[in-house]
């Protein structure tokens, strides 16, 4: 089963994508510790490693972006079967955006009844979380400084 | 576990067949197919999914390029804790290679009895693989390069003579 959610953000398309794009922007806005982050030219091959503790357990993992198209699409693996293969996609909204975050269990999460469970779990966990995310992104967009419409610069000759 | 080889190649060549698993993926001891394979400009990045067969049961996993120094280095960490993190390294030796194989398994495979069992599972399977990549590497490095656009020798395409009576 395929878990899809969709929220919208405030901030223009390429402040979001921007966003998803660079693990090192989402550092405040995820529930656990990021680490080794490497961003490649191109977006493809852009990974990280990450932690968390539960109950005294740490678990961790490896996630990397395998398919990116600018200000449309992100492809994003993870090492977690329960997390598997996520896209994100970005589609521009009134003065915003709408992402659209569909996410492919892997591994036993895509038989039932582990798919259900999944896919009962997904929205509700991503309405608890993504507020964060979309607050962070926002902000990040208010902070950026607006660029001025071009004007024609005055030469020499025009004077 | 650390296994290293002598392979009678230049590092760019042994480099070069280590930065594409898919140029040796049948030689694994483990059924093992690429399903995706994603090289970056810089090196680190590059990004492979497989799929594997153990006793029937499909796996799927992939690993990612984390550190690479061209010729000298490459890390490659997987996201199967037991897989963990293989580094590769490069160094001129002679008219050819050593190359020396390092593992590390993640998680809950680092712990002592687990590493032991680990460690003895992958040397095992490296002993098998390494000889095979050498002779592939090496039977790659003897054929004579192809340069694109450069014309046959002149002698292996000039006509007989027309023989006149």
């Amino acid at each position: 089963m395929v878990a899809r959610q969709s929220f919208y953000v405030d901030a223009p398309v390429q402040t979001v994508f921007d966003y998803f794009k660079d693990p090192n922007q989402q550092r405040d806005a995820v529930l656990f510790d990021l680490h080794d982050v490497k961003v490649t030219k191109d977006g493809v091959g852009t990974h990280y490693s990450w932690d968390f503790k539960v109950a005294g357990l740490r678990y961790e993992g490896l996630e990397v972006l395998t398919e990116v198209v600018p200000n449309k699409h992100i492809t994003e693996r993870s090492s977690m079967a329960l997390a598997g293969l996520w896209e994100y996609d970005f589609k521009p909204e009134g003065t915003g955006t709408r992402v659209t975050m569909t996410v492919h269990p892997q591994s036993f999460w895509r038989f039932p009844p582990l798919d259900r469970l999944m896919g009962f779990a997904f929205p509700r966990v991503s309405k608890a979380v993504m507020p964060r995310f979309i607050k962070a992104i926002e902000e990040t967009a208010t902070r950026k400084p607006k660029v001025a419409p071009s004007r024609p610069r005055k030469t020499a000759a025009s004077r | 576990m650390k296994q290293s080889i002598y392979i009678e190649a230049p590092v760019e060549t042994v480099f070069d067949h280590f930065m594409d698993p898919r140029k040796d993926i049948d030689l694994m001891p483990i059924d093992t197919e690429v399903l995706e394979f994603k090289l970056t400009e810089e090196g680190i990045g590059t990004y492979t999914s497989y799929r594997s067969k153990i006793a029937g049961i499909p796996f799927e996993m992939f690993d990612v390029v984390t550190d690479m120094v061209r010729n000298k280095r490459i890390t490659s960490k997987s996201s199967s804790a037991m897989e963990g993190t293989w580094t590769y390294t490069f160094e001129p030796e002679g008219t050819g290679t050593r190359l020396t194989l390092e593992h590390q398994a993640g998680s809950l495979w680092r712990l002592p009895l687990l590493r032991n069992v680990m460690d003895m599972t992958t040397s095992r399977m490296t002993a098998s693989y390494l000889p095979k990549a050498k002779a592939r590497i090496e039977a790659e490095a003897r054929k004579p390069k192809v340069v694109p656009g450069q014309r046959k020798p002149a002698a292996s395409k000039a006509r007989k003579p027309a023989t006149r009576s």
